[in-house]
């Protein structure tokens, strides 16, 4: 099961991709020292989206059940690497693990084992993203029409983004880039997490819903992000 | 006491074709149109105040010629003047063309615990080569 979790990772790592945050350089410190964490009796999931949000952090949370929405964790420390502490509260919910893809400053935290739907996810591939600029409820949505075009060329999308006038814009260019290389190129720019909810057993007939969020320090995607837990739902036949 | 109630344009902020450089992919084109609005109260009169929490629905309704399936959304606070963003946009396959989708949008306003006001209902025109708000 590992080497297919490793495998799943290394094939994701293989993509271009190119993010420049308007120009900035964002070499960080890719496993941090946080000086300080305390979380007690809060989902697995809340607890990865509070040191990613306290610790500035880019993460990708795979959500492939309810594992991480229902295991119920504690834990605290201090000065201890961000590595450590995510191995701790993932060591909490079963069946989970987290991963670094090489060459990245991202945690990966997922299933051990991801359903095949979840892969086939996050392997599209979306030929071309930008170069754009936007907020990042823009770019989040730019990104999911892409992919809904990739799934439903057919079907059309639309959109009315309500956004803050102060709100962020970042820089974001792709080529032939997975989902998951552009989620993660997102929360490298944001410093944030992004977070896949379940999907249904197919990608056949998906809703409109967007089933991924991203969380960043100004609030913005978790403005727009309702609930995290909730499986993504299927159209209903008619 | 204002009352929040609607919500009007403020200024256009850009309208033009959505391609790959914005939002649409290089398989689909449409239009986007980006806005500032702000609240209104129950006598049309402007609420400028900040930190007003906004979101948003929004319902496919007829013709739907241009085969819109989803409708995504977001959430915004105002700003100290009371203004906030809006960036519409359509992207089919059937543009260029001449189809049109009507949709509804319903925004709630939350203020400091205060709400949710449901304002009046926003009527989008949305085609190819335009996206009119209640016929604005």
């Amino acid at each position: 099961m590992k080497t297919k979790l490793l495998l799943f990772f290394a094939v994701l790592a293989g993509y271009a991709f190119a993010a420049q945050p308007g120009g900035e350089s964002h070499q960080t410190d890719a496993d941090p020292r946080v000086s300080k964490f305390a979380v007690s009796g809060i989902s697995a999931i809340q607890a990865l989206l509070q040191l990613s949000r306290a610790e500035h952090l880019p993460m990708g949370i795979i959500e492939d059940d309810a594992s991480l929405c229902k295991s119920v964790v504690s834990y605290s420390a201090e000065n201890e690497r961000a590595s450590t502490i995510i191995t701790r509260i993932i060591a909490q919910v079963p069946g989970y693990t987290w991963q670094r893809v090489p060459d990245s400053t991202v945690f990966h935290v997922a299933p051990v084992a991801p359903r095949p739907v979840t892969a086939q996810f996050l392997e599209l591939i979306d030929p071309r993203f930008g170069p754009t600029r936007n907020n990042l409820q823009g770019l989040e949505v730019t990104l999911w029409v892409h992919i809904r075009y990739i799934l439903y060329p057919d079907q059309g999308t639309a959109g009315s983004i309500l956004s803050s006038t102060n709100a962020r814009a970042y820089k974001l260019e792709a080529r032939d880039a997975s989902v998951q290389r552009i989620l993660d190129s997102m929360a490298v720019l944001v410093k944030g997490a992004w977070v896949l909810r379940p999907l249904p057993s197919t990608l056949a007939k998906l809703t409109g819903d967007m089933p991924f969020s991203i969380f960043a320090d100004d609030d913005q995607g978790m403005l727009a992000s309702g609930d995290i837990c909730a499986p993504i739902r299927e159209m209903e036949s008619k | 006491m204002q009352v929040p109630t609607a919500s009007r344009i403020t200024q256009d902020i850009s309208s033009h074709v959505a391609n790959s450089t914005n939002v649409c992919t290089g398989g689909q084109t449409g239009w986007y149109r980006q806005v500032k609005k702000i609240v209104t109260d129950q006598n049309g009169a402007d609420i400028v105040l900040t930190l007003q929490a906004l979101a948003e629905t929004v319902t496919v309704g007829t013709p739907n010629q241009l085969n819109v399936v989803g409708v995504q959304t977001g959430a915004a606070v105002t700003d100290i003047n009371g203004e906030f963003q809006d960036t519409y946009f359509v992207c089919s396959s059937l543009c260029p063309g001449t189809g049109l989708t009507n949709s509804i949008q319903v925004i709630t306003d939350t203020y400091l615990g205060s709400g949710p006001y449901v304002l009046s209902p926003n009527v989008l025109a949305l085609t190819c080569s335009n996206i009119t708000v209640n016929g604005q």
